[in-house]
């Protein structure tokens, strides 16, 4: 055997895998022009909002010094905490985060395991903004404060560290407790969850904020001595004039730091010792082998042929119909997505009960087409126009079995109209409950105008989804094997997709309008209900044709979804 | 015995490669047919075709006397397939997914149910009723296909690679169940990388190397005519009965290659 040199150094093993993370990046950014364009784009946004925020930072930093407000910079340090460390949290959602599992096999000593976990936590755009907004901070205390320059010079490196190894904490426990299937899709529940309350903080906070300050207040001296508290009190100290203090509150900064490393490095020596995450172990444990269990197996009949029944038409759609509820049930994320519009209807509906609608008698009546818009246009997007996503290699048993395409699109549409029937209900009862029944002829008017946008929108996602696939995983937002931007239905798909929906809204709305100026609000549903019933025509038309055209696009169904 | 799948000069092109050219195959049924071929020489393409997967560029396919073109939906009602992706659902569990492909394939539903509970009793997963698919190993889920592709009783069996990630002790009791669907009157259309095991189960064997069909016929034939043509290349003594390792390397002229890699790999002894 050729002699073999020893494993390359610390250093030069970073250097390999930071380069093939690179290439690995660059590959999946760059592969066309317009990805290369966004791509830097994009960057050069990303680096404008780091330094935007960075220097929001420091200007906050600067008053709080200046206007010696004392709990300023207790608050600063815990912002920049919870933005750094809220990284690896996405990291979960979109599976970004640098695997390094694969590396295991490489001649690699537990230090190089160690010195890549932390250069590609520090590499991270997350770590790279939050080490932006340190610096900035402390910029900001020594041109506030130049006295203070040595205690700044001190905290500003001690959190950083603090922060660094905090985040790959997180992230390497995260990923012990993510690896179950399970486990992973109740946190993106959880995420999503967030993401919704982040998006009404304002309404939340407006709601919470005298109750959170008076708790805020009275639980002060806990928020000091955690460790983005440490970092604030220990400068709060030193701008006082007490350096003891200071250095104690220092000191603790750099114990929390040792505690995290600490938590890390145990994970990490897990890793290198060759731990398994896997699904499959715990999933099925190791069992006796019976060898009289197998014999008896053995001897089980294999069927005889039967080739004298046909697949039902009902068999088939209903077969498709209940596998896709068992679909829904067992992907929280997409349960989750198909009923977080309703807490926008909640909302909504709040909005409508402000006096000046109240007194005008509009709320009820404006509030449940307006929130039912607003649900279909998520809902029926989501379902519709990539409706064969979750099949994955599935798909070629639609396309082996002796059935005709037709009736697996119509299982699946009977499905989305048992949904959107679902939401429709719940709209209705959240406006009722809230704001009072809407009357007979809105209700019946926004339901006819809700058919007439599902059909419309299932008759044109027929289309694009076989036409377009795109593959989607249970547990992620993202598409199987493709950047996070290319999620759910092609881009031509979600564009001409959003033109039909606000199209069909808005001819729906002009109808309305028309029909009521010229003979009153009943000839609405007259006009709505001609316009459905053209709806189901063209529907019907389509799905006839629907056959053909899933044979005609076999091979861009089997490239994209089966892969 | 009547041919159960002919094909008659297949071809499938994508742009300007051609995957699989002029292919013509007959397979009699009952057969336990193999169709061997080097990586990229176009098997998994024709097996496509031959189940209604990719439409062919030109040609045409009769599965028992059955026009695909013509009539797919009967044509596919007479087949089974574990193709090269599983087919499978992996979200409903092993159970449920049975029930629903005896379903498609018309059974009603006490004989889809009852079919299921035998042939998961069968590939030793019966224990596993909660247990999603996606969370089976990757013999486990081989084992189902297979299950989910004979739960019709179909005439002709294809499979791509199906003994690829099983155990030895299910690769035995697999290989019997076929024999014993060949033996009723079942034609079975293999692909495998694993020469022995090909030896060992089928009667006649098709090499495709490069989108055509080199070699076709019954084991013994191909050993005569290999024999009689480039034994010594592939360095048979004269009169030693050949393997099928030699015959497929002598028709796809793998002996160069091999040679070639020890010469330029030299640093590796």
């Amino acid at each position: 055997m050729a002699a073999v040199g020893g494993p390359p150094g610390l250093l030069e093993q970073v250097w390999l895998v930071g380069r093939v993370r690179w290439l690995m990046t660059r590959r999946t950014t760059y592969r066309t022009v317009a990805g290369a364009t966004a791509g830097v784009v994009f960057r050069v946004i990303g680096f404008a909002g780091t330094a935007i925020v960075a220097a929001v930072f420091g200007l906050l930093a600067y008053l709080a010094i200046t206007d010696e407000k004392r709990g300023g910079l207790l608050a600063i340090y815990w912002g920049m905490f919870a933005l750094w460390q809220l990284a690896p949290f996405r990291a979960i959602q979109l599976r970004g985060s640098f695997d390094s599992t694969p590396l295991l096999r490489f001649p690699m000593r537990f230090s190089t395991l160690c010195a890549l976990n932390l250069a590609f936590g520090l590499g991270d755009p997350s770590a790279i903004a939050g080490v932006a907004r340190h610096l900035a901070v402390m910029i900001a205390i020594i041109i506030a404060r130049p006295d203070a320059w040595r205690a700044a010079v001190l905290v500003t490196p001690l959190s950083i560290v603090m922060n660094l190894f905090c985040s790959q904490m997180l992230n390497t426990w995260l990923e012990r407790l993510l690896a179950q299937r399970k486990t992973r899709e109740i946190a993106l529940a959880l995420f999503a969850l967030l993401a919704i309350g982040l998006q009404f903080s304002r309404f939340i906070a407006a709601q919470v904020r005298g109750p959170a300050t008076a708790f805020f207040q009275r639980t002060y001296l806990f928020w000091t001595i955690l460790p983005p508290g440490e970092a604030g009190a220990s400068l709060n100290d030193a701008l006082s004039g007490h350096i003891g203090a200071g250095l104690r509150a220092a000191g603790s900064l750099a114990l929390y730091s040792g505690a995290f490393a600490g938590l890390l490095i145990w994970r990490l020596q897990k890793q290198f010792r060759g731990e398994y995450l896997g699904e499959t172990a715990a999933a099925l444990p190791v069992r006796e082998t019976l060898p009289l269990q197998i014999t008896k197996s053995r001897e089980v009949a294999l069927p005889r042929n039967v080739h004298a029944v046909m697949p039902e038409k009902l068999a088939v759609t209903s077969g498709i119909f209940v596998k896709e509820l068992k679909y829904l049930r067992r992907n929280s994320m997409a349960l989750m997505n198909l009923f977080r519009p309703l807490i926008l209807v909640v909302f909504i509906a709040f909005s409508w009960r402000q006096p000046s609608f109240r007194d005008f008698g509009v709320a009820n009546r404006f509030a449940f087409p307006e929130g039912l818009a607003f649900v279909l246009v998520i809902v029926t997007a989501q379902l519709c126009l990539n409706s064969l996503a979750y099949d994955g290699s599935g798909v070629q048993l639609l396309l082996m079995a002796p059935i005709d395409f037709r009736e697996v699109m119509l299982g699946k549409n009977l499905y989305h109209a048992v949904v959107i029937g679902i939401e429709i209900a719940l709209v209705l009862a959240i406006v009722w409950l809230l704001l009072g029944p809407p009357g007979p002829l809105i209700i019946s008017a926004t339901i006819l105008g809700a058919v007439f946008e599902s059909v419309v929108l299932m008759t044109f996602g027929n289309w694009r989804s076989l036409k377009q696939p795109r593959a989607l995983q249970f547990g992620t937002v993202r598409a199987a094997g493709k950047a996070v931007r290319t999620q759910k239905p092609s881009a031509a798909t979600r564009f001409m997709g959003l033109g039909i929906i606000f199209g069909s809204i808005a001819l729906l709305a002009a109808i309305a309008a028309v029909a009521n100026w010229i003979s009153g609000g009943w000839s609405v549903l007259a006009a709505y209900f001609v316009l459905d019933l053209v709806a189901f025509s063209v529907y019907r038309t389509m799905l006839a044709a629907t056959s053909q055209l899933a044979m005609a696009n076999r091979d861009e169904l089997l490239g994209q979804l089966a892969r | 015995m009547a041919p159960a799948i002919i094909t008659e000069n297949l071809t499938r092109t994508f742009g300007a490669l051609t995957a699989v050219e002029g292919v013509n195959l007959s397979v009699d049924g009952g057969q336990f047919f193999g169709f061997l071929g080097p990586n990229g020489a176009g098997k998994s393409t024709t097996i496509k075709m031959l189940t209604g997967l990719l439409a062919p560029t030109s040609g045409r396919i009769e599965l028992l006397g059955l026009d695909f073109a013509k009539d797919p939906i009967e044509a596919k009602r007479q087949i089974g397939v574990v193709p090269e992706g599983l087919a499978l659902f992996d979200r409903l569990t092993g159970s449920e997914y049975l029930n629903f492909v005896g379903r498609m394939y018309g059974l009603d539903k006490a004989t889809a149910q009852q079919r299921s509970a035998d042939l998961l009793n069968f590939m030793d997963l019966a224990d596993r009723t909660k247990t999603l698919i996606t969370d089976y190993s990757h013999g486990m889920k081989k084992k189902l296909a297979l299950a989910a592709a004979v739960i019709h009783g179909p005439k002709i069996l294809f499979l791509d690679e199906p003994f690829e990630g099983v155990d030895a002790i299910a690769a035995g009791t697999l290989k019997s169940m076929l024999q014993h669907m060949t033996s009723r009157g079942v034609t079975i259309f293999l692909t495998s990388h694993v020469l022995e095991i090909v030896e060992r189960l089928c009667t006649h064997v098709a090499i495709i190397h490069k989108g055509r069909i080199v070699a076709q016929g019954s084991l013994d034939e191909l050993r005569a005519g290999v024999a009689a043509n480039a034994a010594a290349a592939v360095g048979a003594a004269p009169g030693e009965k050949l393997t099928l390792e030699q015959i497929f390397l002598a028709v796809v002229g793998g002996e160069g290659t091999m040679r070639k890699s020890e010469e330029e790999l030299a640093w590796l002894r």
